[in-house]
């Protein structure tokens, strides 16, 4: 009998590419999410305001800071949602394992991770744009020359945050898959926790630990180490999810 | 080479067992029809041959490998069912490409000329489709697949009598211009007889035979007659059924265990002896006794 044989590699590539027209919705909700981002972020994200004698000054700062908290929103939101049966299953109408079909997802929220930020950080001229447009008080902009170099070391920070958040979601997404119950239980831990640390003076400070590193190779490394674990986790747990269909 | 081959295969969900030390070997191509009541097995079975499921214990191979998560498995197999998963995002004619760029012995101009055939609508979308015209499309990607081994399970629900009949000669057809391994679920055995070549029957997650159509057409007999005469032929015989149709006329269905000399005797006798189709013979050979004329029946000697 002549029996075909793939390359696993072969298989995530055309996995990957399958997923680019089946995944298509997460581009839209991409786009409604930071359109939205960009509408709040036109009342400005901080205002300053001193006075003396005689005169005051008031500034408004306006950044795209809700672009980018809202795309986070949306990495960890698509990655879990790609979790549910109905997205993890699509694979298997075709050729696929469960290696396979999760790197290819993997591979996957990387993609859209990158291209989520960069338009969250494109915004930022958008922004600056539509601010112009409509507001009559002076501008002084803030840039920093508009050099490519910062703006792609920008992106590639926002990238490693998305991408974090997107694995976070999506290991969580496949514990959930393990046992419902794991709905509730996650946020129990993950709220206890926060209190815990809060309440008792853990010495466990996670935020400082990843987004308060002052070497940015540092935190590039802890982001995508961090992201590998998770994929890893997430992977554990799909190695065993059946196909109930 | 056995293509399929299975040594005391159970499946447990939760508690309740829906395979039980299931042993069964299949070959190369075969056109083999899996038949069973509904809750037999059948669809559970089927979803550990493609990989999807994880046997509880036992060992499952299907062309010498484990199926759950074999990448050659999923690449030389495919598994076929009315609750095929595709994105709602691609039309027919999409996926159908999909297919192509999938599968390396896939079958793209057959596919397009099914697909005319039946007249599917290429701009739709898999979830808009009426319920028979799912089942067509899914059964033209496992037609033109052309994997090793193919598995449909149940492929002809909700397909009207007319495109089950074309679903037959496709399969045929296909089966007999590149032989392979085709498993097929189905109620309508009755239907799928003449192009089946074995079967292999379950039942309460059981094996309960497997044999080549012919055998299984002579495997049961029908004799009827009057009871007292029929009641020196079925003396410690297993009796499937046993239908009352007359005063004391009677019918029973029984394995086929006589010679020919005794059915001659019989006749003389005069027992009515008839043959039992296939299909009947996997019905007889798993309803509960009796029947459901059995539940209806209220008098007191039951």
């Amino acid at each position: 009998m002549y029996l075909t044989e793939v390359k696993t590699s072969d298989i995530i590539g055309k996995q990957f590419r399958y997923k680019f027209k089946s995944y298509i919705g997460v581009f839209s909700s991409l786009v409604i999410i930071q359109l939205l981002g960009l509408l709040f972020s036109l009342s400005g994200s901080r205002f300053s305001s001193s006075s003396a004698v005689g005169y005051q000054v008031d500034v408004q700062y306006y950044t795209v800071d809700i672009v980018m908290i809202f795309t986070i929103f949306w990495g960890f939101m698509s990655a879990m949602l790609l979790t549910t049966k109905a997205y993890r299953e699509d694979d298997f109408a075709f050729i696929t394992n469960r290696f396979s079909s999760n790197l290819s997802t993997i591979a996957f929220l990387a993609v859209i991770s990158l291209i989520g930020s960069l338009t969250a950080v494109l915004s930022g001229f958008l922004l600056k744009v539509v601010v112009y447009l409509v507001e009559s008080e002076p501008l002084l902009s803030l840039n920093r020359g508009g050099i490519a170099s910062t703006y792609s070391l920008e992106i590639l920070g926002a990238f490693v945050v998305v991408f974090l958040f997107a694995t976070l979601g999506y290991a969580a997404g496949m514990i959930i898959q393990l046992h419902r119950l794991f709905i509730v239980v996650l946020p129990a831990i993950f709220l206890g926790g926060s209190v815990w640390v809060a309440t008792f003076d853990v010495p466990i400070d996670l935020f400082h630990f990843y987004f308060q590193e002052a070497n940015f190779l540092l935190f590039l490394l802890k982001m995508v180490g961090t992201a590998g674990v998770l994929c890893a986790v997430a992977m554990l747990i799909a190695n065993r999810l059946e196909v109930k269909r | 080479m056995d293509v399929i081959k299975c040594e005391d295969v159970t499946k447990t969900y939760r508690r309740r067992k829906a395979l039980d030390q299931v042993s069964f070997s299949i070959g190369e191509n075969k056109l083999v029809g899996l038949v069973g009541r509904n809750g037999a097995g059948k669809t559970t079975l089927m979803k550990v041959l493609a990989g999807m499921l994880r046997e509880s214990s036992g060992r499952v191979e299907v062309f010498s490998r484990r199926p759950f998560n074999d990448l050659t498995v999923s690449a030389n197999s495919i598994f076929i069912d009315d609750e095929m998963n595709f994105p709602p995002t691609m039309t027919l004619v999409e996926l159908l490409q999909e297919g192509r760029r999938f599968y390396q012995n896939w079958d793209h101009e057959l596919a397009m000329k099914l697909f005319e055939y039946f007249n599917l609508p290429s701009k739709a979308r898999h979830q808009d489709l009426s319920k028979g015209m799912q089942s067509t499309f899914n059964m033209i990607i496992g037609l033109c697949a052309r994997c090793p081994l193919t598995i449909f399970d149940e492929p002809t629900t909700g397909m009207d009598s007319v495109v089950r009949q074309d679903f037959y000669r496709a399969l045929l057809k296909d089966y007999l211009a590149h032989p392979r391994t085709i498993l097929v679920s189905t109620h309508y055995l009755n239907e799928m007889e003449e192009i089946l070549e074995e079967v292999v029957l379950l039942d309460k997650g059981q094996l309960v035979l497997q044999m080549p159509i012919d055998e299984l057409n002579e495997f049961t007999i029908r004799l009827s007659g009057k009871k007292d005469v029929l009641e020196r032929w079925i003396q410690g015989k297993e009796v499937l059924l046993t239908k009352e149709t007359g005063h004391d006329d009677q019918s029973v269905i029984l394995k086929n265990s006589f010679s020919a000399e005794e059915r001659q005797e019989m006749k003389r006798s005069g027992v009515h002896v008839s043959s039992v189709s296939a299909s009947d013979a996997c019905i007889y050979a798993t309803s509960p006794k009796g029947g459901v004329d059995h539940v209806f029946d209220r008098s007191e000697d039951k």
